[in-house]
Parts: C-alpha cells; structure tokens; sequence
C-alpha cells in the first residue's frame, strides 16, 4: 500500500478541514509498525490493543504541538515505548506483589503471558527467541526488538530511546549475546 | 597575437567568404518557437512533493538495507539462522477495523464543557457539605446535645481515685456494667452515664482519650 509523505500528512493534519483524514492515514499507516513494536514487549494482544489504542490517542493530542524536531515515526516509536513501558511497569508491580524478586518476578510475568498464548509451544524456535528476549532487562529488550526485528538505523533508534548510538551498539551487543547462549542452552531442551 | 595583413594573407571579402557548414532550410525561422516549445516543457516537469527533503533519507535507508542483517550475522550467526517469524497471533481482521475504532476523544461542545465545569464545582461543594455533616454526626453531635450529661459524667470520672483507673487498666476489671460497680466512685460515673447510648458513650470514650487507656 502506497502512503503519504509525513511532511504532506503533516500539512493536512494542521488544516482543520483535513484533520480527521489526515490522522486516519497516519494511523494506517504506523499501525502494524507500532503494534508489532508493542506486542514484542506487553506480550497479549489484548494489553497490545489498550497500549496501541493510547498511543494513538495522546498522538491526536500531541500532534499540534509536534515541532518537527525529530521524525513523526521515531516520535510515535518513542511514545509507543514509553506508553508500553509504563504498562508493563504497573503489570509488574501487580505481579510483584506476590513475588519477593523485582527481576524474578519480570521473568515471571513475562512467562506466564507467553505461556497463556493459544499457540504458544516451547519447543518450536520461534517461541525459544521469544522466551530468550523475555530474559532480558526491559531497556535492553527494547534496543533488541528495534534492531533485530525492525532493523532500525542507531541514528533513529537514538532518536526514540533518547539514548547514544554507542551506548546502542554495547546494549545490542550483550543481547544478541545472551540471547544466543541461551538458545544453545535451550536448543535440545 | 596574429596579424594577416604583417603575413600578407589576400584574405576574400568577408561577404564572400564561404562556410563549410550547412544549416537546415528555415532552421532560424523555427528556432524561436522550439526553444519556447523547450521551456513550456520544462517548466511542466513535477517532482513529487519532499522528493528532495526526503531523497537523504531514501539514500541512506539503501545503505542501511541489510546492515543490520550484516550485523546479526557478525555478532550471534545462530541468532540469525532462526529469522526474524512472529510466531504470536492477531485476530482476523484487526488492522482492518482497528481504524475504524472510534479512538479520538469525542469532540466538546462549548455547553457540554460549561456543563462539565459546573458539575465539577457541584460535585465539590456537596463533598464539602458531607464531610462537615458526618464531622457534625460523629463529632460534634453528642457533645452538643449531652454537653451536661456529659459535664457530670467527666466530673464523676474525675472523682474517681487514680488506682481505680490502673485497676481496668491492668485488664483485671473490663468496663462492664458489673466492673464499674465495683468501686464506690464508678457508681456514680455509671448514674451519670445511664442516659448514654452505646454510641455515645464510645464517641465520649474516643474524645476524652478514655478509650485509649482501656485498650492500653
């Protein structure tokens, strides 16, 4: 599907006559985007839904005032970060207080979400990826997702995360290195 | 520099001279109109809107196309053969009607905010007047309509020697009605304290730190 420039969609978001469209086909536009982005972190489909639904909304809110300081997609990718992020801390937090560990209990609840998935099956590869980015501190998972699965530039990455490029590279690094001894712990598992 | 006539040259009139050159039949006739013809063509040549702001960014999108492959494959090759497959599931259709999902906030009228302000100021001021009538119930109340009865209580209760006091205290002696007869002086606290109900008297107990002691 063909999408408009953000600059043009931009324009037509700031004539109150074409605000409404204009926003319709920013959604359309960054809706797979942000939501594989969302899900990768909240896990269920259903917290990926709320999360997404409030990104688009403070979005609507926000988007007068956007300055075009930085690009409309690393603003909306930050947003979608910092709403899921926040989700997941309250989550945690509910899910801690049944657990002593901080960390144990971030492992704990990001598994038993991958575990209530309706295909989830701990043998097939795919979900062994997963269960090894769950392992994870939060930040590092996200700096993974961004670079493995949607091959984002450091440049822009640095943009959303508000974080250096090199601090980035050092951060994906020791990931893809976890994540890689994990697997082969896990492979025959 | 060259000067012919110092060489001698017998060069022909120049409006004999001949050149080699040919030039099409009407070429200079025509030539206005085809170079107009060229400019109106040219000025009707478009560039699609932010082609050259955006062109940075196509540019390096292609350099940056399979960096991060590059990169993986460097870094964790294992991590690379697994690919990059989402193995979660999204209901049917959800992209689809996700946008049709009424996900702005319903517009405000101008009435429906003056009607929401008011409210809110309605909602506050009831609150208020709440707070201070269940301050008045539990509070102020019995000290306002037993303000005797409760003067000969606490003058009763004051009566009372200390060890009296330490003796319920102590948890021996709980204030049942039977406990309150023991001594001399709690007969006369308990006189005093007849026409207070259960609730009243906790209320008396609460304020006058009564209460506080028995449970210590």
């Amino acid at each position: 599907m063909q999408h408009e420039d953000d600059k043009v969609l931009l324009e037509r978001f700031r004539d109150p006559a074409q605000k409404e469209k204009a926003f319709t086909a920013i959604v359309k536009k960054y809706q797979e985007k942000l939501y594989w982005h969302i899900r990768r972190i909240v896990i269920s489909h259903d917290d990926t839904d709320d999360v997404l639904q409030n990104v688009f909304v403070k979005t609507w809110g926000a988007l007068e005032r956007f300055r075009e300081d930085s690009r409309l997609y690393t603003w909306l990718y930050k947003i979608a970060t910092n709403e899921s992020l926040s989700f997941l801390e309250v989550q945690k937090r509910k899910y801690a207080s049944v657990s002593v560990d901080d960390e144990e209990s971030s492992s704990a609840y990001a598994a038993t979400q991958l575990k209530a998935e309706n295909n989830f099956d701990a043998k097939r590869l795919e979900w062994k990826l997963q269960m090894a980015i769950q392992q994870l501190p939060e930040k590092q998972k996200v700096v993974f997702n961004l670079r493995y699965f949607d091959e984002m530039p450091y440049e822009e990455m640095s943009e959303v995360l508000q974080t250096s490029q090199g601090a980035l590279k050092a951060s994906y690094h020791h990931a893809a290195k976890k994540i890689e001894a994990f697997l082969l712990d896990h492979i025959d598992a | 520099m060259l000067n012919l006539e110092e060489h001698n040259y017998n060069l022909p009139p120049r409006e004999k001279m001949h050149m080699p050159f040919v030039v099409p039949d009407s070429y200079f006739t025509q030539l206005p109109g085809r170079v107009m013809g060229s400019v109106k063509s040219a000025a009707s040549l478009t560039v699609p809107a932010g082609y050259f702001e955006n062109l940075a960014g196509r540019l390096l999108a292609r350099i940056n196309d399979g960096e991060a492959a590059n990169e993986i494959a460097a870094l964790a090759p294992n991590l690379q053969r697994i690919g990059k497959q989402m193995p979660y599931q999204v209901p049917a259709g959800y992209f689809a009607q996700f946008v049709a999902k009424p996900i702005v906030a319903p517009k405000k009228t101008a009435i429906l905010r003056s009607i929401q302000r008011v409210t809110s100021w309605a909602v506050a001021a009831c609150l208020i007047v709440l707070l201070g009538f269940t301050l008045w119930t539990f509070v102020g109340s019995p000290v306002a309509g037993n303000s005797s009865a409760e003067e000969a209580a606490a003058t009763a209760l004051a009566s009372l020697p200390d060890d009296a006091f330490s003796e319920v205290a102590d948890g021996a002696n709980l204030p049942t009605g039977n406990s309150l007869q023991v001594a001399m002086g709690w007969k006369a606290a308990d006189k005093a304290l007849e026409n207070f109900s259960a609730d009243e008297l906790q209320s008396y107990l609460q304020n006058s730190g009564l209460e506080e002691l028995y449970n210590n």
